[in-house]
């Protein structure tokens, strides 16, 4: 329990210092905000009136315990550019960047783990064929492998959607359908990194007295790979599969754009671009949530697999 | 009334188009599809790039905003394709003779999606609402003090000074009329509540993604070719290339000349070249506030007849678009296909020009904006630097440009801008307080040729028109570069109809190819 209360209180100083870094980031642009809203027709006299509905032409740092005085209570504001309010536009955004990082997660944690096994276990040329291939993925980003994926399997082959995203509840496979290629450009992306940790990792613990203790003992070499090496190696790999999660988020952010995937990253990008303070703010807290929640998943994961860290 | 001559531009595809349209405009009902008898379609997709920040038909904007809004509100007066005026909610408009009055008769037969009536009452509170909510384009209606009801289908605008552009303002955003019980409410910020072909079905509507719109079945005029329109946002650029080319949206329009010619390779079609827009340098600081030497028109017009403009449109815009030193276009009175060239590339009488205005050593700073191609800024440099100017450049970070360029903060800068009709360019560019000419640079004879055109007849708006254009190239107020092409694309289900001065078709001017 203490554990998790720690947890909390970093949460919530994170939320907190992201929140004011963010504000006075976006604060140069605050007079640039009503003249975004109301287009180029616009006379000064409207923009002088907006700008004072809106609050803006207050003191930043009064704008700012403002809106932490309403997010203390719930209220996290209102779109300056939409008629949602920040909690129906996360809460509608939500759902599709959970999918896409989930499954990005779970498919480059499965593929990377089962890469760097077996190029530590195989070594010889399955080691350099995989390397060479984790290597080519490292290498290029994930909105050049999006944009092949995009003209071969959705313009050319028209397999998959080239844009859009269709909820679950709506249709599961057409669901599955919007997702395959984002998900795949990033996941390709994601296994290089973990691959390569878990190789190392494997190769070290394969080396270790108990190994061989273990060998001698005339347990099965998949019993002594997959039960005992890779429990102890597993550690490594989850912590890289923890960066590389904000990595994705990252990249998510592109490829949202790219796939027109309505998520908090295209969301986070078109808000900062126009100024729309109250739903940048809205768009960090969610990420931080994220990747609070995430980290907390895979300490808890490495605590389970590592009684030493449980002690410690 | 008459708004502007049919555009040379849009050429054979319109006359066609209007030919088989025959009356679009009398009361508002299509009597046949653009593309001859082709029925009726299921679906409508346009990949549109921005979405309503409100439905309140107070905060609509024109341009690609158009087709949505004109899908859930009608607005009084209908804008043909070619920009001819022509009847929807008002059957008759009349100005008075001081233009300080403006009658409407209305049709009586209009119910609004609650249920509420369309008259002369709920056009009054639309009136009121809009001149209060500080919409986008509330510069439509700056002129109009109230609207008196005469009875139930009749109303007048009133006036404190003559808008030869109201009708039209009445076919923009000052035009559309929403339900009088709804006006203001956060209801109707939600979703619309108009009398338009179409509804909102907010159940399928996604915020930021998806809109989907469905017949309204209690539409009063004959009804649009599509069941169903659904407009997929898609602000990126690549995003909207590739639902066009994989065939996920039937329409699409493209900001970058490179995004055309890959659509154009893909075999995506697309009308006869027109354009919306001018693009070049405007001269904010024609008075000398920011940067002295620009008050000499001398230095102005080196500065203009440096840039090759061919040169321009060839490298910055993939040959797409014409040369042009106008900034009004070719559909308005005050064009003159002769002027395109008043600014012809002349880099030795450039030289000359600074020189006698003892600005030979000019040192000058051009703003940037991630919005244009980096090879357009380039050449434009290179272009002055061969005379000898030295160009600082002021990076400009996403969303600041435009707010920057009306506060006035640099003596010049690059712009895109929409050419629009000869009145409404005096008072989007010329006027001393319009909001493109952000240092309220003036001139009495300039001042007195804008003020005399209200109330001259059509033939004197014509000729005052053509002499305001002339003064403007004349005292260089700015370098127009050239007049870029619209990307419109259209899958092979659809045909269209370009739109004057709209950057995108009209909602009516979509109809079912019957492929």
């Amino acid at each position: 329990m203490p554990f998790l209360l720690k947890r909390l209180f970093s949460a919530v100083s994170l939320v907190l210092a992201t929140s004011l870094i963010v504000f006075l980031l976006l604060s140069p642009a605050f007079d640039d905000i009503a003249r975004n809203v109301l287009g180029e027709n616009a006379s000064a006299d409207q923009v002088e009136q907006l700008n004072a509905q809106l609050g803006l032409d207050r003191p930043v740092f009064v704008q700012y315990f403002d809106w932490l005085a309403g997010a203390l209570t719930g209220d996290l504001g209102q779109s300056l550019f939409t008629s949602q309010t920040v909690w129906q536009a996360i809460s509608v955004r939500m759902p599709v960047t959970v999918a896409l990082v989930v499954l990005v997660t779970l498919l480059s944690g499965f593929f990377g783990f089962a890469f760097g096994v077996l190029s530590a276990v195989k070594r010889g040329w399955v080691d350099r064929t995989i390397q060479f291939f984790t290597t080519l993925g490292d290498a290029l980003p994930a909105f050049i492998i999006a944009l092949f994926l995009v003209t071969v399997f959705a313009i050319q082959l028209g397999w998959f959607p080239a844009t859009g995203y269709t909820a679950f509840e709506t249709d599961p496979a057409a669901w599955a359908r919007s997702l395959v290629l984002p998900v795949t450009a990033l996941t390709v992306v994601a296994i290089a990194g973990i691959a390569q940790q878990v190789r190392s990792s494997m190769i070290s613990t394969l080396r270790q007295d108990y190994v061989r203790t273990l060998r001698s003992r005339g347990l099965s070499e998949t019993r002594v790979v997959l039960s005992h090496a890779l429990r102890n190696a597993s550690t490594t790999g989850l912590t890289a599969l923890a960066v590389q999660v904000v990595g994705i988020l990252g990249g998510a952010v592109v490829i949202e754009q790219i796939f027109a995937l309505p998520g908090l990253g295209s969301l986070a990008v078109q808000a900062s671009v126009l100024g729309d303070v109250p739903l940048v703010l809205g768009a960090v807290l969610a990420y931080v949530v994220i990747v609070v929640v995430v980290n907390l998943l895979v300490d808890l994961a490495v605590a389970w697999l590592n009684p030493k860290v449980r002690l410690s | 009334m008459r708004m502007a001559r049919t555009p040379a531009l849009i050429g054979a595809t319109v006359a066609t188009a209007l030919a088989l349209t025959a009356c679009t405009g009398g009361g508002g009902q299509p009597a046949e599809t653009a593309s001859g008898d082709n029925g009726t379609a299921p679906l409508l997709v346009i990949g549109a790039l921005q979405e309503p920040s409100s439905w309140d038909p107070a905060q609509a904007n024109e341009g690609h905003l158009a087709p949505i809004f004109q899908s859930v509100y009608d607005t009084l007066i209908k804008r043909e394709p070619d920009g001819e005026l022509s009847p929807m909610l008002a059957t008759e408009w009349t100005t008075s003779e001081d233009g300080l009055a403006l009658e409407l008769e209305l049709r009586d037969d209009v119910t609004f999606t609650d249920g509420a009536a369309f008259d002369a009452e709920a056009v009054k509170a639309n009136i009121e609402h809009f001149k209060t909510a500080n919409g986008p384009m509330l510069g439509n209606l700056s002129n109009v003090t109230g609207a008196e009801v005469v009875d139930a289908d009749t109303v007048i605008l009133h006036l404190d000074s003559p808008d030869p552009d109201l009708p039209q303002n009445l076919s923009n955003a000052g035009g559309y009329m929403g339900s009088p019980a709804a006006l203001g409410s956060t209801d109707i910020a939600a979703a619309p509540v108009g009398s338009g072909p179409y509804v909102l079905d907010t159940s399928s509507s996604v915020v930021g993604s998806t809109y989907k719109l469905t017949r309204n079945e209690e539409y009063w005029g004959d009804q649009l070719p599509f069941d169903a329109v659904e407009f997929k946002i898609l602000p990126d650029e690549t995003a909207r290339l590739n639902a066009l080319t994989s065939g996920q949206v039937d329409f699409a329009s493209l900001n970058r000349a490179a995004s055309a010619v890959q659509a154009e390779a893909a075999g995506v079609n697309q009308p006869d070249p027109f354009s919306v827009n001018w693009a070049g340098i405007l001269f904010f600081d024609r008075d000398g506030q920011l940067q002295p030497e620009l008050a000499d028109v001398r230095v102005r017009e080196a500065l203009a007849i440096a840039i090759d403009a061919q040169a321009l449109v060839d490298v910055g815009w993939e040959g797409l678009g014409q040369a042009t030193a106008q900034v009004f276009g070719p559909d308005t009175e005050a064009y003159d296909e002769s002027l395109d060239s008043a600014y012809a590339y002349d880099p030795e009488r450039a030289m000359e020009l600074l020189e006698e205005a003892g600005a030979s050593d000019l040192e000058i700073t051009l703003p940037i904006s991630p919005v244009f191609e980096p090879i357009i800024y380039d050449a434009i440099i290179q272009n002055w630097e061969d005379i000898g100017v030295t160009v600082n450049r002021h990076q400009w970070g996403p969303g600041e440009a435009i707010p920057s360029m009306q506060r006035g903060e640099f003596p010049i800068a690059f712009m895109t801008l929409a050419q629009r009709s000869d009145w409404n360019t005096t008072q989007f560019l010329l006027s001393p307080e319009a909001p493109w000419n952000p240092l309220a640079s003036s001139d009495p004879e300039l001042d007195a040729l804008i003020a005399e055109y209200p109330a001259a007849d059509e033939a004197g708006q014509a000729e005052i028109a053509r002499e305001i254009n002339e003064w403007v190239i004349d005292n260089v107020w700015f370098a127009p570069v050239m007049r870029p092409d619209t990307f419109n694309f259209y899958g092979d289900k659809i045909e269209i109809v370009p739109q004057v001065q709209q950057a995108v078709p009209s909602i009516y001017n979509f109809t079912p190819s019957g492929q």
